[in-house]
């Protein structure tokens, strides 16, 4: 179980500084971030022990728990857009993907086996949805700067970690069925800086958060 | 070993697909960073233009407005006034009449007159320059308390100093605006001008027991207008206007201006 890598760290880093930063969140949507990646670090942990300690499979945990952290983003995405077309479509999406997950979960691939459609389906989504976040932020006329606006660097960060996933988790059943090991290391290699940027992203996101000016 | 260079193949294709698409990611970010930061520049100096231009537009309505006054001043001193003055001339050396009715006339004619130069001391901007706010002030004040009806009041605290005269100007045409809103919607019977020459801080404050108004419905009745025409004013010369109103609480309104001295 220990040494935890680098990237846990990262995850926790991430949870603390949301938490540190509460008092800016108001009632914003911003303010769901500290639940969520409660929950992902709970569950890489958890999943780490019952993989490492217990020596059990831990597939339905992360079955669970990667649909979570898409429908999260897709909720976060839609959320902090401004365009209402945007937002609409978003949430319809990202409810959409949900009743997938469930179906998929249920019926189709089941908890035992890793839902790779669910991957392919939820990585497509997630690059949708930042590309839209991005668009949203070029129509948006304000004055900030764009890198002090959080939705840019949760976009940017989702934008980069599934963009790296995407053709890995097309191609992830071939190489399940072949046995073919070299790629699954490269890719995990690559999951792997890519989580560094999602985090730091979100790390990047919560600082620029601007607590909310009282009205007089 | 064929299925190994298959393999190989595949992560190689895998690994540069992979490697193209978060070029074009870091494209697509870099991208929206300088075009939003492009288009935050233009919209920038657009907002800089336009308050520019409000701000001139505001200047030019007021140099017009002041011209305007200073004319009808130079009008009723030079014509008017002169004409009652010969009006009073010639009743003085009128002696056919009864005496009373005489008596009367030469005292309207008086006040007549004297009413024309406080309006014409009133409107002419170089005359509030010449004997300053305070003296300005204490005319108009006084004004509004001979016509009976009024009970007005000007406290001065502080050290006093001289503001520029464009500021002087500004602040009591400011003034002029809060005392007629005052006796003509308000309805006020008390009114009161405070002068406050803090070292760094000017504050000018009229405040009246009029009726007074809800501060919520202000932005498209006259009264708005009005009031947001003193506000312009008062930015005009860099000062923070304030007011604060309630139904049959009478109206506070407070001007600070900060003060540097050369």
């Amino acid at each position: 179980m220990f040494p935890l890598p680098p990237i846990y760290y990262f995850e926790i880093g991430a949870l603390l500084i949301s938490v540190v930063c509460l008092y800016k969140f108001d009632n914003r949507p911003l303010r769901w971030f500290i639940p969520f990646l409660l929950l992902m670090v709970s569950a890489e942990l958890s999943g780490r022990y019952i993989r490492r300690v217990l020596h059990e499979p831990n597939v339905w945990l992360y079955n669970i728990t990667i649909p979570v952290e898409y429908l999260f983003y897709g909720f976060m995405i839609g959320s902090l857009c401004v365009n209402r077309s945007f937002k609409k479509f978003i949430f319809y999406s990202t409810l959409l993907l949900g009743g997938w997950v469930i179906i998929n979960l249920l019926f189709v691939q089941g908890f035992t086996n890793l839902n790779t459609y669910t991957l392919k389906a939820g990585s497509s989504c997630m690059i949708v949805f930042s590309g839209i976040g991005l668009i949203d932020l070029f129509r948006n006329d304000n004055n900030t700067s764009i890198l002090k606006i959080p939705l840019f660097w949760i976009c940017a960060g989702v934008l980069f970690f599934n963009t790296g996933e995407f053709l890995y988790n097309f191609v992830f059943d071939i190489l399940l069925e072949k046995h073919w090991d070299k790629a699954a290391k490269v890719f995990a290699a690559i999951n792997n800086k890519l989580i560094y940027v999602l985090y730091s992203c979100i790390s990047i996101a919560i600082l620029c958060t601007k607590r909310p000016e009282k009205k007089t | 070993m064929h299925e190994t260079t298959r393999e190989e193949n595949l992560t190689t294709l895998l690994l540069f697909g992979t490697i193209v698409a978060l070029a074009f990611v870091v494209f697509v970010v870099l991208l929206a960073y300088l075009f939003t930061t492009r288009k935050n520049k233009l919209l920038k100096e657009k907002q800089l233009m336009k308050s520019q231009f409000e701000q001139e537009l505001l200047q030019t309505q007021i140099e017009i407005q002041e011209q305007t006054l200073k004319t009808i001043s130079q009008e009723i001193h030079d014509n008017v006034g002169q004409v009652l003055s010969l009006a009073k001339l010639n009743l003085n050396t009128f002696e056919a009449n009864p005496e009373g009715k005489l008596k009367n006339t030469k005292e309207l004619v008086s006040k007549a007159i004297n009413d024309l130069r406080d309006l014409s001391r009133s409107l002419h901007g170089d005359k509030i320059a010449e004997i300053g706010l305070q003296e300005a002030l204490t005319n108009e004040l006084r004004v509004l308390q001979n016509t009976g009806q009024f009970e007005t009041q000007l406290k001065v605290t502080g050290e006093t100093y001289k503001l520029e005269p464009q500021k002087e100007m500004v602040l009591y045409r400011i003034v002029q605006e809060a005392l007629h809103n005052s006796v003509k919607h308000a309805k006020a019977a008390r009114l009161q001008v405070f002068v406050n020459y803090q070292p760094a801080l000017f504050i000018l404050t009229i405040t009246d027991d009029g009726r007074g108004f809800d501060l919520s419905g202000l932005q498209f009745s006259k009264t708005g207008i009005g009031l947001k025409s003193m506000n312009n004013r008062a930015a005009l010369i860099g000062g923070k206007f304030s007011i604060d109103s309630a139904a049959g609480k009478g109206t506070s309104i407070s001007i600070e201006i900060p003060v540097i001295k050369t």
